[in-house]
């Protein structure tokens, strides 16, 4: 919890004036630096302080049912309008799973398979990093067909230029890590799929991690 | 250290002395320079919420994680990782896969033991080199044997790199295990596997 400071005045002979030192701020004092030493001092929180000051700590509770939890620290000299720091805490993460089968795609444009995902959504507007895998995927189109994984987020569509892609027609696994700034609280980070020609296949496992660099 | 509260009762002793003042100056100072949150080797058997420690999770290594304790948690694991290194084993050597149609471990096993349970990011890399026309893939698994994690790999010679989470892990021995489709030649070489905790108790 946040301490309460006193403000002491010094008595100035007439006892009209001053602070006393009370056994309630004697206390006052005591608790705030106990608290301090346990940590407690710096609180949790689900949204961020509305007047924050420099170097100013928060634990954000990113994700509550799943123990996902922030350090933040506020850096008024940051140039953006993202100021307060990851410091610390898990990533966010969605896994979806077809086990041994796979999940296909003709699609020449970016859609989704038939379990879609994964995806997350930033509670946070800011700069995040998002990290990908995919067990294994193909194309069985044979040569010169490609099958691509690429990633929408926020009002972004997914874009060729961020794709992973395979055009081998062997299963190979695939992982993409990417910078996103500027993503708005709310926006959707989600994996979409297609292939240029042929049909993309996806076996097993894609998971996502999304891990912020600064928000406000 | 501990900072020891006094409690302050009016008209009683403590009388306010200059060592009751430079009690409370030292516990200020010693609060801005951040050495007040101890370093622990089992979790308290108390907290409180928002309580913090620093728990070394592998004194050897020099693995310690920041740990919060938040009550709201609605799992059994209510300390929160905020921060410090994975545990992490390696192993660069070559090694066979001899076994066709099983999981099995590698002459050397890649493993690390989880010193609290809750639930934990699991990342693996190697280099991959299946046997002709079949696959090799890899998995995580308890000391049950019991699979932790889904399996990756393919038909192909590759290096991957994978993280999992997995929540409701034991505490104990994790290790990485491999599974050949067909074939005697697959091999894994340049390895390495960590553990980092989401949350834990």
């Amino acid at each position: 919890m946040s301490y309460t400071k006193t403000t002491w005045v010094d008595d100035d002979g007439s006892y009209l004036v001053g602070t006393r030192f009370t056994a309630a701020r004697g206390n006052n004092i005591e608790q705030g630096i106990a608290d301090a030493h346990s940590g407690v001092a710096i609180p949790f929180v689900t949204t961020l302080p509305a007047s924050p000051v420099d170097g100013q700590q928060v634990f954000f509770v990113a994700d509550a049912n799943n123990g996902v939890v922030w350090q933040l620290k506020y850096r008024a000299a940051d140039p953006s309008a993202y100021k307060w720091q990851y410091v610390g805490g898990a990533g966010l993460r969605n896994v979806v799973s077809t086990g041994n089968s796979d999940e296909t795609t003709t699609s020449t444009t970016y859609t989704n398979l038939p379990t879609a995902g994964p995806s997350i959504t930033v509670p946070l507007a800011g700069d995040y990093d998002m990290e990908f895998d995919v067990e294994s995927f193909r194309n069985d189109g044979g040569a010169g067909t490609d099958a691509y994984i690429a990633f929408q987020h926020g009002a972004s569509a997914a874009a060729t230029a961020e794709r992973i892609s395979n055009g081998s027609g062997q299963l190979v696994p695939g992982s993409a890590h990417r910078r996103w700034t500027s993503l708005v609280a709310s926006d959707v980070i989600q994996a979409k799929y297609a292939v240029s020609g042929g049909t993309g296949r996806f076996r097993g496992q894609r998971t996502m991690k999304v891990t912020p660099v600064r928000v406000g | 250290m501990a900072y020891t509260k006094t409690l302050w009762v009016e008209d009683s002793l403590p009388d306010v002395t200059a060592a009751q003042l430079n009690r409370i100056e030292q516990g200020i100072a010693d609060a801005h320079a951040g050495g007040t949150i101890p370093f622990v080797t089992s979790l308290p058997i108390s907290p409180f919420d928002g309580q913090e420690v620093y728990f070394v999770a592998d004194a050897t290594n020099g693995v310690v994680w920041h740990l919060k304790y938040r009550n709201a948690d609605p799992t059994f694991y209510r300390w929160q990782y905020i921060g410090g290194p994975p545990l992490a084993a390696s192993d660069a050597t070559t090694r066979a896969v001899a076994t066709a149609g099983a999981w099995q471990d590698t002459a050397v096993s890649l493993a690390v033991t989880l010193p609290l349970a809750g639930d934990y990011d699991f990342g693996t890399d190697a280099h991959f080199v299946p046997s002709s026309g079949g696959y090799l893939v890899s998995g995580v698994f308890n000391a049950a044997n019991a699979a932790l994690t889904g399996q990756y790999g393919g038909y192909t010679e590759t290096d991957l790199h994978n993280e999992m989470r997995v929540t409701g892990v034991a505490a104990g021995v994790v290790k990485v295990k491999y599974y050949s489709s067909g074939g005697t030649t697959a091999t894994v070489g340049q390895r390495k596997f960590d553990a980092t905790p989401v949350r834990v108790g």
